[in-house]
């Protein structure tokens, strides 16, 4: 009771002085801005790793060439490799992937877009969503039609007024029909680890000499119930035909093993985000010692009339108490407040690929802890306007 | 009669060593129930100190402080703190509301100080008694000073208190709202509530039934 009735009185307090209440909490405001942002992004990179996995399995492999130190021979990851590792046991799925910047003309307009070569199971696999128009046909893949799908960023590039739908676009020199639109979203790259592209044509298209017919990436899945420490070394003796020596020129990552990589790495990002935020909140409880202190004397004439109607020191020790922990609490509520809308403007523009999200309960301890840097703020404080002998504090002026 | 509060040779000495200055050098006097007693005397007397001594805000250096027969002069803080608000009601020169509460609240503080429920309900009956209901909501800085000091005394009279002490109740008013301060004084002497009051202005002590005067320390 005596809570609710101290409590009202420092928000009527706080009101009295707001920009003064506001610029007192800014350190603390800063703090759990830093600390819920860590939150949202470590959170973010949790549901990252749910997403790939929800798709299909644990097993989702990416083969890459590489290049062989002693022998000095580069590999090649070509259309063959995508053969071989259809027939391996368990294969649920290849997915071949190669892509360019080019220049590309619309109507009027040109732009340099990420030009993506793929094949049939794409848009099935990564879950991509047409928006207007129909996908690409098995034999238009097959026998490399001239054929094109947009994205709606390119679409709008491109042909900022007429219909994209049938209209033909110019890949330097190479003209290609515009059969659909697709609406690719944030989810898609996580899922298919890779930047958003502008144009999407069959796979033959960007298999030329000047690539020498090499891949960038061929994403493989396999059946979850294998092993995927199996799954790799039986992939990698199929792409060798067994010969140990050609291994050096495979680069076989499990996406398992990469998101945890990049997740190491934004860790140790977060760690300089959170000293940041430590020492804010460091800062920011000292600047409420401060504004408490200054409160204290400000308010000696009412402490004295306090004490003359009958508080005791404990009264007058929770009041002041109460105010610094709803400084600081407040302070918090409006940074958790900042972040989530920052949060929900980033994924509305699909400006971030990691999927932020604030988890409620490490978000609940931020604020605990606010309270806590109030509480111990305001011990000093509170304990001398607590210690104020009333009738010098009534003479106060 | 019933004694409410005693003193006896009350002394008070402020600074140490050579600067030490006797302020008060035996005071002695009983205010019995019922009774509307004027403390009067210029500024200097010694005055403030007794009325700190009175309302238990400040302890003498030596002497007995006897109230409702209890000796309370060598209480702790927290004890005493639980008198005041039990059993004084103040009433300050400068009305000493909380600016940021209304009327009805200030009327509730010593309430919720003492632990009493109920408070809201009575802070109205106390208002109405200083026919100030209708400004139960309002905030000190809207009223006039006639309104603060009698929202004052309906807050120095919530806790049933055994006396009221009045220090200079009329020292921040014009004489015709100082002379309505005192009649609702001298009405709730008529209705039996026992009055302490302190002052220098010979026109308001006349309205007590009893006057001592202090001068330079001694009651005489």
């Amino acid at each position: 009771m005596m809570l609710v009735k101290n409590l009202l009185i420092a928000f009527l307090i706080m009101r009295k002085n707001p920009v003064r209440a506001l610029l007192s909490m800014l350190g603390i405001y800063i703090g759990v801005l830093a600390l819920t942002a860590i939150l949202a992004l470590h959170e973010g990179m949790r549901r990252n790793i749910n997403e790939v996995y929800a798709t299909s399995g644990a097993n989702i492999l990416l083969i890459r060439s590489a290049y062989d130190q002693a022998r000095q021979k580069m590999g090649r990851v070509t259309l063959d490799d995508v053969e071989i590792l259809k027939s391996v046991p368990g294969a649920q799925s290849v997915t071949p992937r190669l892509n360019t910047f080019k220049n590309v003309r619309g109507a009027k307009e040109t732009a340099d877009l990420n030009v993506m070569g793929i094949d049939q199971d794409f848009l099935r696999i990564y879950r991509v969503p047409l928006k207007s128009g129909r996908a690409f046909l098995g034999q238009e893949i097959k026998s490399k039609h001239p054929v094109a799908l947009l994205t709606e960023a390119s679409a709008q590039k491109l042909f900022p007024l007429a219909r994209p739908l049938g209209s033909l676009i110019n890949v330097e020199g190479q003209i290609f029909e515009v059969i659909g639109v697709v609406a690719w979203n944030a989810g898609i790259n996580t899922r298919a680890l890779l930047e958003e592209p502008g144009v999407l044509v069959p796979l033959g298209w960007m298999i030329t000499s000047e690539t020498q017919d090499q891949l960038h990436v061929i994403e493989f899945r396999a059946d979850p119930v294998i092993p995927e420490a199996r799954i790799m070394k039986t992939v990698l003796s199929q792409l060798t035909h067994g010969e140990s020596l050609r291994e050096p020129l495979y680069y076989v990552q499990s996406v398992k093993e990469f998101i945890r990589q990049e997740q190491e790495l934004s860790r140790q990002n977060l760690g300089s985000l959170l000293a940041m935020g430590i020492i804010s909140l460091l800062v920011g409880g000292i600047g409420i010692a401060n504004v408490m202190l200054i409160s204290v004397t400000e308010r000696t004439r009412e402490i004295g009339i306090r004490k003359a109607l009958g508080a005791k020191r404990t009264d007058i020790l929770f009041q002041f108490l109460v105010e610094s922990a709803l400084l600081t609490v407040t302070g918090g509520i409006l940074a958790v407040t900042t972040t989530g809308l920052a949060t929900a403007i980033l994924l509305r523009l699909h400006m971030s690929n990691t999927p932020l999200a604030i988890p409620f309960i490490p978000t609940l301890g931020c604020l605990a802890i606010t309270v806590a840097i109030g509480l111990i703020a305001g011990i000093y404080p509170a304990s001398r306007a607590a210690a104020r002998s009333p009738a010098d504090a009534l003479r106060y002026e | 009669m019933n004694e409410i509060l005693r003193l006896e040779n009350i002394k008070k000495t402020i600074g140490e060593g050579g600067a030490a200055m006797e302020i008060l050098r035996g005071i002695t006097f009983t205010l019995e129930a019922g009774e509307f007693v004027a403390i009067m005397g210029p500024s200097g007397s010694g005055k403030s100190t007794l009325l700190n001594i009175v309302g238990l805000l400040d302890l003498p250096s030596s002497g007995d402080i006897r109230l409702l027969g209890r000796n309370v002069s060598s209480l702790e803080e927290n004890e005493l703190s639980t008198l005041r608000c039990r059993s004084i009601g103040f009433i300050f020169q400068n009305f000493h509301l909380l600016p940021y509460l209304t009327a009805k609240q200030n009327v509730m503080l010593p309430m919720d100080y003492a632990g009493n429920g109920e408070s809201s309900r009575r802070a109205l009956a106390l208002l109405d008694r200083v026919g100030l209901s209708h400004r139960a909501n309002a905030y000190p800085a809207t009223m006039s000073g006639g309104e603060r000091q009698r929202v004052a005394v309906a807050r120095a009279l919530s806790n049933n208190p055994a006396f009221l002490l009045a220090d200079e109740p009329t020292g921040a008013l014009d004489s015709k709202t100082g002379a309505q301060i005192m009649n609702i004084l001298c009405e709730l002497h008529n209705a039996g509530s026992t009055i302490l009051l302190i002052t220098h202005d010979e026109k308001v002590g006349s309205r007590a039934k009893k006057t001592l005067t202090i001068n330079d320390g001694v009651l005489i």
